[in-house]
């Protein structure tokens, strides 16, 4: 049970900045996913939590006790890898006791916690085995007994479900989800999926460039995103971006039509004075109709794409790609041009310059 | 560990190597440069050269270049040939490999004193044509007279003991091409030999170039098996350098002989680095 | 069984009988009554098998002594260059550092020299040492044949056990001694047991560098160089014979690693 506290953490490899001044609190008991495209420094910010790095600037506290300086061992942390590091040379059991043992537990101890955890992750009849005798869902539960068996303040989890397949990866998600609301231990969960995120985190930290960009509840990060790099991350298809100038009489400008704004979102964006904006609209946030409606704006129909129940049409507005959601029923045509309404209630406007969003 | 310490642990774990390749490796190189222009009273000369050089030095150099010449091609070509039928995976190949890598763990000592056992008066060639038939008396091969006839021996027994070398280096090198290069040949209807030619060569080349530097400066410092068939009859450089050390106990006529014989095996470095070069690779 | 593979197998079995029979012209020769060695006409058989030559090596003046100092120059190396060897193989398996490529171009260009030649200098820089004929001199100039090979082999042998294994040994509780201890050096050990055996066989073979480098304390190689001009057929074929029995011994022992470990130098 503890606390995590990153205080403007930054880590460099040479010239570049994995780790950007990250300030970061999770709290106890608490399933924060560090979430960001490859190479964001999200691993790297969990190795600098873990003390396999060392943080250049700032510090980090675990439950108020400064480890900054602490090598991993002094830190009361466990971590699983993405590709599990389990000991080769070493049976299940002795995977499992490996902590326990550095920690000088008494072979009774060891024996019966090893059956404790063997048996909360399934895998007490394989406690005799040796790695090589595993499958690759076998050896990610040996990793994550082996990192629950010494009780950790923090479970650190790096990418731990991508190297399974899509099926085992489905169910090894829930049943994490479920272990670790039972354990209460407080977690630590690296991903580029941003699915695996949002089924889930408890807080979701997204990351880019070595810097935080949003740190808040899967809910709020899909329906409220802070910036353009967040709504387009989150989601998918990702979220419509098209630039817009801001014309007078609360309207912007798409192509040659003029879309109005409603009143709340006119008076946000006369607040930041900017004149050019971005509207960003989820695929699943436009209709799509044959005739002309109001506050509609006309689009061509390029590439229409089946998945299953849904259609994902791409369209072309004033030159700029735009991909909608629709029913297979409606009987669109490749080349047909359509009539687009979003959905005002849904649509987000980003400041062009920042990227913030303005709402 | 602190973290200033943790980050120093990397030089720390080289240093020893570090220190060592200093010691051992560039204070001789460079000592033996200055030695090899110096008078042992300390003046600086270019005499040590004009003393060895001769008709001695000549011949050395001769018979190390012809020898040079002679063995190497062979030993690429024996090695490619050992290479590509192991790749071919047939049943035994593992078995024909172990074989052929035996030698690389012999002496050169070794080796010349087995390929004595055979070319010797009344050694095992002799012995086995005399039981063909084909000889009653035996001949002799070994001799000062018949430098033709030593210099092959010398060449058999290098490309005996050391074509093992080429070919663990050279079979790796064909294992790393990958297969989908050979079936996307088949595709366009490539032959075994288009295969090795268009294929296969190109891509071994850098391994080639690699296996090429390693062979050539190993056969400049060939010495026991020289020793061994032809005592002085058949003068190399570094048999030479040896006599001198030994024979004049001059160490500035030794120092130059060794840095010659660096200088023209490093010119062979140079020039294998120059002329294999890909542009698609190191 | 196709024509090709017939070629094949014929090719096998003359480049096999290439290698094989001087090695077992040697053996015959080595257990061949001395005096027959020098009779004509001989057979290739010789009429009994006896282990004369090789129990009169055994016991002529020097060797047993020359054994004795290959034996410890040979063991030194081993020891010297996994010391070296190991370390420096493991930093570069699992730090990026400054000048990490420019010691690895170091490393690679002692094999761009021929390295026995620097025994010249050498006999001036010992003398200077006060370690010219000794033991420790030769073991010194077979490890710098030997510890670029321990360097690069252990390089990728270190670098095939993944670092997570000492990481996550460290998060549960090692220090990074301890982590190195209980994960990686289980799983290399039998890699490093090739490369001693490695050093071993580089340094019981050499011959120029001792010849050069002793007078007194002569290796087994250097002794029978020494030798060379004064000595019978008999003593050289036991010689040889007895040089050969621990490398092919070895050489079957590390015979799986052989490729692997050549792959490596090769880069």
């Amino acid at each position: 049970m503890a606390e995590v506290r990153l205080e403007n953490v930054c880590k460099s490899f040479g010239d570049v900045k994995a780790v950007d001044n990250i300030s970061l609190h999770v709290k106890d008991g608490e399933f924060i996913v560090l979430l960001g495209p490859s190479g964001c420094g999200k691993t790297t910010t969990l190795r600098c939590v873990a003390g396999l790095e060392h943080v250049d600037e700032g510090k980090i506290f675990i439950d108020e006790r400064d480890v900054t300086n602490l090598p991993p061992a002094q830190r009361g942390l466990s971590m699983v890898f993405q590709s599990y590091a389990v000991f080769p040379h070493m049976t299940v059991f002795d995977n499992i006791a490996f902590g326990l043992k550095l920690r000088k537990a008494s072979p009774d101890q060891i024996k019966e916690r090893v059956k404790e955890v063997a048996s909360l992750v399934q895998i007490e009849d394989l406690i005799d085995r040796y790695p090589y005798q595993l499958s690759g869902g076998q050896r990610q539960r040996v990793a994550l007994a082996r990192a629950l068996a010494v009780e950790p303040k923090v479970l650190l989890l790096d990418e731990p479900l991508s190297n399974l397949d899509a099926a085992l990866r489905l169910q090894m998600r829930a049943e994490l989800k479920l272990l670790q609301k039972k354990s209460k231990v407080t977690t630590l969960y690296v991903t580029h999926d941003q699915v695996e995120a949002m089924s889930m985190g408890d807080r979701i930290a997204i990351i880019r460039n070595g810097s935080l960009e949003q740190v808040d509840t899967p809910e709020r990060v899909f329906n409220h995103p802070e910036n353009t790099f967040v709504g387009n991350f989150i989601g998918s298809p990702p979220m419509n971006m098209l630039e817009c100038d801001v014309v007078e009489g609360g309207s912007i400008a798409i192509g040659n039509f003029t879309y109005k704004l409603p009143e709340s979102v006119v008076k946000a964006i006369r607040k930041t004075k900017t004149s050019r904006v971005i509207l960003g609209i989820r695929p699943k946030n436009i209709t799509i109709t044959k005739e002309k409606r109001k506050n509609a704006f006309m689009a061509k129909i390029g590439v229409i794409e089946p998945i299953g129940e849904e259609l994902v049409v791409n369209l072309t507005v004033d030159g700029k790609l735009l991909r909608v959601i629709a029913s297979p029923s409606q009987d669109l045509r490749m080349g047909e041009k359509v009539w687009l309404t979003p959905d005002t209630r849904k649509i987000h406007i980003f400041d062009k310059k920042t990227g913030k969003n303005l709402l | 560990m602190s973290p200033k310490r943790q980050s120093l642990l990397p030089f720390f774990l080289i240093l020893p190597a570090v220190i060592f390749f200093l010691i051992f490796f560039a204070l001789p190189l460079i000592s033996g440069i200055q030695t090899a222009f110096t008078t042992p009273e300390g003046e600086l000369t270019l005499a040590n050269f004009e003393k060895i050089y001769g008709k001695s030095f000549i011949k050395a150099v001769f018979n190390t270049l012809s020898l040079v010449a002679i063995i190497i091609p062979i030993q690429l070509a024996l090695a490619l040939v050992i290479a590509l039928l192991v790749n071919t995976r047939l049943f035994g190949t593992s078995k024909f490999l172990f074989i052929c890598a035996i030698p690389i763990a012999l002496s050169e000592i070794v080796a010349g004193i087995i390929w004595l056992s055979i070319f010797t008066e009344k050694g095992y060639l002799n012995v086995m044509l005399h039981t063909l038939g084909f000889l009653k008396q035996p001949t002799i091969y070994l001799s000062y007279e018949k430098p033709a006839t030593l210099f092959m021996t010398i060449a058999l027994t290098e490309i005996w003991r050391a074509t093992a070398i080429v070919m663990l280096i050279i079979l790796p090198g064909l294992q790393m091409i990958h297969k989908d290069y050979f079936d996307t040949a088949d595709i366009f209807g490539a032959s075994r030999l288009q295969k090795l030619r268009y294929v296969t060569l190109p891509m071994l080349k850098p391994t080639i170039r690699t296996s090429l530097i390693i062979r050539t400066v190993l056969a400049f410092q060939m010495f026991a098996p020289v020793l061994v068939l032809a005592g002085r009859a058949f003068p190399v450089l570094a048999s030479e350098t040896y006599r001198i050390q030994f024979f004049t106990r001059n160490i500035h006529l030794a120092a130059a002989y060794a840095l010659i014989i660096m200088v023209i095996s490093t010119a062979f470095v140079l020039f294998y680095m120059r002329s294999l070069r890909t542009r698609w690779s190191a | 069984m196709k024509k090709q593979e017939v070629i094949c197998y014929i090719a096998m079995v003359i480049i096999s009988l290439f290698v094989l029979v001087p090695i077992i012209l040697i053996t015959i020769g080595t257990f061949t009554p001395r005096l027959e060695l020098y009779k004509w006409p001989r057979g290739l058989i010789p009429s009994r098998f006896t282990s004369d030559s090789f129990i009169s090596f055994a016991q002529s003046y020097g060797v047993m002594n020359g054994l004795k100092n290959s034996i410890t120059v040979a063991v030194l190396t081993v020891i010297f260059s996994l010391l070296i060897g190991i370390p420096a193989g493991y930093s570069l398996s699992r730090f990026k550092f400054k000048g990490k490529s420019l010691f690895t171009v170091g490393v690679l260009t002692t094999r761009m020299f021929p390295i026995a030649i620097l025994a010249v200098p050498l006999v001036k820089i010992y003398m200077g040492l006060g370690i010219y004929d000794s033991i420790l001199g030769v073991a010194f100039i077979h490890t710098i044949f030997a510890f670029p090979f321990a360097i690069l082999i252990s390089h990728s042998i270190f670098a095939s056990v993944p670092r997570e294994f000492e990481e996550v040994a460290m998060v549960l509780g090692c220090s990074r001694l301890g982590a190195f201890r209980r994960t990686t050096l289980p799983l290399v050990a039998p890699g490093i047991a090739a490369i001693a055996i490695f050093a071993f066989i580089i340094s019981w073979n050499e011959v120029f560098a001792a010849t050069l480098l002793t007078l007194h304390n002569r290796t087994l190689p250097a002794l029978i160089v020494a030798r060379l001009e004064a000595t019978t057929l008999d003593f050289l074929f036991a010689s040889a014979f007895f040089m050969l029995v621990p490398c092919l011994v070895f050489i079957f022992i590390i015979r799986k690693r052989l490729l692997r470990m050549w792959g490596i130098i090769l880069r």
